[in-house]
């Protein structure tokens, strides 16, 4: 499958998730004076709204699929396959922000934004010296900025 | 209140301006990203300080799409895309200084016609807009929700973002009757997503999550050589580009009225006006020079644009001015024109800002900057990431001082890849989060007062004529989408 329609299809499925999802939880809603207005009114037609829409693009999506098997013409644009590892590194990326709380929990701002920044540095390929001006800059500007200027708690 | 001619402000303005220039500069980073990195920071500035260096950022990022279109062919921002050949061209055939000039003084020429209309533009509709009631602000906002779903590229993945930020903005409390909903007993979501952490996640970590996925850290940083070719830099950058000024006034003040009134309508925003603007010149038979000014002229006169209906009636002209808004309500100050009555200081300080960009910033550290960025853009992309990722930490952080924030982020993070990926408009989604609460807000408010009376909306002239206007909007819009697919 082509690379986007994975990722259209991935974000089709997480949106009729929330649509139906926002349908059924304002159902618990208090109800306003008339149907026309209360907590629940709103969510519950933007839930139509997605779940039209996605169907509408998910349509839309599958008949230029099917016209260009059809018409066997070469796409302007190279067909792209989806590869999956080429998704380790932006995972890896999140399941360090993921740890932040965690590590800033446990040993304050400054050592966690060092620590981050080296990381995502390494993770991209980036040289030893290039990470550690990296993320001395990144603690230096941090401490001097938002510690000592703008007096943020850590 | 800092006054706007404080050190502070001054520094902000100038400081702000080289952040934005850089960020505006290297492809991959954009003007978003930089105002997106910056509103945490800025939360805790005076707000006068703070809108010195917006107005900064907004103003060169945009000029600042430029030098990356003149060094490798690329351009920043998709503002310079509709030029970025006959800039690159100039580069080659000219000198690096010389297109960097026609980036900067034409750009300035155009800002501080925008700059004008604004001042005009938003008193006047200001004054207008005070006999406006809940109803005429229904329309208005519902104009800004249609035109920006018709301004992306695909219509039903432009209506899934912007119903998607709506959606997301319902979390918290019920703008009409204060009745909590979506919070899921979690104490963190009582006050409902917010608006910067949110900000952060889709335009700075999704931005570092799709730069990471493209393979993007592993390109070779690179440089302008040799800015003057062989010549005095400053001679080709500001009185060769003065004089190509000079013999083309009627294309200044074309592309400058032409971009203003685009920044102007909802949606639209400087990227389109750059198009429009430089189309006009290809079909007039104009060369790259004049291609090149008409087209940088109207993207910055377009950012003034995008500041009327926002300071008048608070309502965003494109993504930036959308976060702008957020960032104002953040601080408590309400735009619209109770802000000209009652801030009306603070409106002076943002036209002052916006003129003082315009006449001095642009041109003169516009020139500064260029050297500055061609140095800085030798910094390799894998670098600038990981620095772009510990700012993103640090100010999602730095907002509440809630870890709960960074969990949002990496969720938020994620699914802005998601739809990056996919081709979901990221600005749409911000969009449809300001205007969302809004159009519910309004929508609900006229609804109680008249007892439930749909027939209210169209009792009033004013209402009358915006309604028409959505209906000639949708209409022309699908004339225009139905006649392009047809040809296609």
């Amino acid at each position: 499958m082509k690379e986007t329609r994975v990722w259209e299809t991935a974000v089709l499925a997480i949106v009729v998730f929330l649509s139906i999802g926002a349908w059924v939880v304002s159902g618990s809603f208090p109800k306003g004076d008339s149907p026309l207005v209360g907590p629940a009114v709103f969510p519950r037609v933007l839930g139509v709204i997605l779940l039209v829409s996605s169907i509408a693009v998910f349509w839309q999506s599958r008949r230029e699929a099917l016209q260009a098997s059809r018409e066997a013409t070469p796409s302007p644009e190279p067909e792209v396959r989806f590869n999956w590892f080429k998704l380790l590194r932006p995972i890896g990326v999140l399941v360090l922000f993921g740890f932040a709380p965690l590590l800033l929990a446990n040993i304050g701002l400054l050592a966690t934004v060092g620590i981050i920044t080296v990381c995502v540095c390494l993770l991209l390929g980036a040289k030893p010296l290039e990470t550690g001006i990296a993320s001395l800059g990144m603690v230096g500007f941090v401490y001097l900025v938002f510690i000592l200027l703008l007096k943020l708690q850590t | 209140m800092t006054n706007l001619f404080s050190w502070e402000s001054i520094l902000a303005m100038i400081l702000g301006s080289l952040y934005g220039a850089l960020f505006g500069a290297l492809p991959g980073l954009t003007a978003t990203l930089a105002l997106s990195l910056f509103i945490p920071f800025a939360l805790f500035l005076d707000p006068g300080v703070a809108f010195s260096a917006i107005i900064g950022i907004t103003a060169t990022a945009i000029f600042a799409g430029d030098i990356g279109a003149v060094a490798v062919r690329i351009p920043g921002t998709p503002a310079s895309a509709a030029y970025t050949e006959e800039i690159y061209d100039i580069g080659q055939e000219h000198s690096p200084a010389y297109a960097l000039g026609i980036a900067s003084i034409p750009s300035a020429i155009g800002s501080l016609i925008g700059v004008i209309f604004l001042v005009v533009g938003s008193l006047a509709l200001a004054q207008f807009a005070k006999q406006f009631s809940s109803f005429e602000y229904f329309w208005l906002v519902l104009l800004g929700v249609v035109s920006g779903i018709f301004a992306s590229e695909s219509l039903w993945k432009g209506t899934i973002s912007f119903a998607l930020g709506m959606l997301f903005a319902t979390m918290g409390v019920d703008p009409a009757l204060g009745i909590p909903r979506f919070n899921f007993d979690n104490p963190n979501l009582l006050g409902g997503l917010d608006f910067i952490v949110a900000l952060i996640a889709f335009f700075g970590i999704s931005e570092v999550l799709e730069n990471v996925y493209n393979g993007r850290a592993a390109e070779r940083p690179v440089g302008l050589t040799n800015l003057g070719a062989g010549k005095s830099i400053a001679h080709e950058y500001f009185v060769k580009t003065w004089q190509l000024c000079v013999a083309n006034p009627w294309r200044l003040i074309r592309s400058s009225l032409m971009g203003t009134f685009i920044g102007f309508l909802p949606g639209a925003g400087s990227d389109l006006a750059a198009w429009v603007s430089s189309n006009f010149a290809r079909m007039g038979g104009g060369n790259k020079e004049q291609v090149t000014l008409e087209g940088t002229t109207s993207n910055n006169a377009a950012v003034a644009g995008t500041w009327i209906p926002a300071l008048a009636l608070g309502i965003p002209g494109d993504t930036l001015t959308a976060i702008i808004l957020g960032m104002f309500l953040t601080l408590g100050i309400t735009p619209g024109p109770d802000l000209f009555t009652k801030n009306f200081g603070f409106v002076m300080q943002i036209y002052t800002a916006f003129f003082l960009v315009s006449v001095v910033i642009m041109p003169v550290a516009g020139y500064f900057s260029a050297l500055v960025v061609n140095q800085m853009m030798r910094i390799p992309m894998r670098v600038l990431l990981g620095v772009v990722a510990g700012l993103c930490l640090v100010g999602t952080y730095a907002i509440n001082n809630n870890p709960f924030d960074l969990m949002v982020v990496v969720v938020l993070g994620a699914f802005g890849l998601m739809l990056r990926k996919g081709g979901f408009p990221l600005g749409q989604l911000i969009l449809g989060m300001v205007l969302g609460p809004l159009l519910e807000q309004y929508m609900t408010v006229s609804l109680t007062k008249t007892n439930y009376d749909l027939g209210a909306f169209f009792s009033r002239p004013v209402a009358i004529f915006l309604a028409i206007c959505n209906i000639l909007l949708i209409a022309a819009m699908i004339y225009l989408r139905t006649r392009g697919t047809k040809k296609a």
